[in-house]
């Protein structure tokens, strides 16, 4: 059951933070439509893929709203949903894996995506 | 265009490797075969193969001296195969990646290559890691 507080936030700071920050993607469900979504992006540097040793991979993070108009929890699938989006803000776009969800709070999905 | 005899067998690893389809009598497709290049553009995919080169060390025993002398080397290549199950599968995990396990070594496994040019390289399996 969600906090006064988290209910607060979900309801008036997620839709802000995503109309302010965000940026379109197209988030593919392995099993379904893709579809149109606004997310808010962290570019991290080239990471470690610490499951494969010494292989550099990309890593974002990726907040989503919890909802209908983002992803919602129980349809998130991270054994095949992918996103298209850009590694370089502006760049080209590119499907990448989902294969983490960070986090679930708030009202936002925090997803790693490589 | 020639390639040098590691990069011929690397090559031929990726080449074997994307062999494995339905179509060729496996089990399963495997989804592509990489190796990592600068930029890391791959993604992480269920039956996705990354393939990555190890060193190389001489191989004192199978070289030997003359005109032109053969000069051997193992070199490691590490397949690394991804299963990504669906969040909602609740099958065993390690019944899964068992399956792929045996078809990938029985593709993978080469036999040392004719020498060429004075040189003779082979390659051995190192590990396999799902």
């Amino acid at each position: 059951m969600p906090t006064r507080f988290e209910q607060h936030l979900r309801r008036t700071v997620v839709p802000n933070l995503v109309r302010q920050f965000g940026e379109s993607a197209e988030y593919f469900p392995c099993n379904g439509e893709s579809r149109a979504i606004e997310v808010l992006v962290i570019r991290d540097p080239l990471s470690i893929a610490s499951e494969v040793g010494e292989v550099l991979v990309n890593a974002l993070v990726v907040r989503v709203k919890n909802a209908s108009d983002g992803i919602t929890a129980d349809e998130l699938d991270t054994g095949g949903d992918k996103l298209l989006i850009a590694l370089r803000s502006g760049g080209d776009t590119s499907l990448r894996s989902i294969v983490q969800l960070l986090s679930d709070a708030n009202g936002f999905l925090r997803l790693l995506v490589q | 265009m020639a390639y040098t005899v590691i990069e011929s067998i690397a090559r031929e690893i990726v080449s074997r490797l994307e062999q494995i389809k339905i179509a060729n009598g496996y089990a399963f497709n495997v989804t592509s075969v990489i190796r990592p290049n600068r930029n890391a553009t791959w993604t992480p995919e269920d039956r996705l193969i990354l393939v990555k080169q190890g060193d190389s060390t001489k191989n004192e025993s199978l070289s030997c001296p003359g005109n032109p002398p053969a000069m051997a080397f193992d070199t490691t290549f590490e397949l690394c195969g991804f299963v990504r199950t669906s969040d909602f599968c609740s099958k065993e995990y390690e019944s899964i990646e068992n399956d792929p396990v045996l078809r990938l070594s029985k593709r993978s496994r080469l036999k040392p290559p004719t020498p060429a040019c004075g040189t003779r390289s082979q390659v051995t399996q190192s590990s396999l890691t799902l």
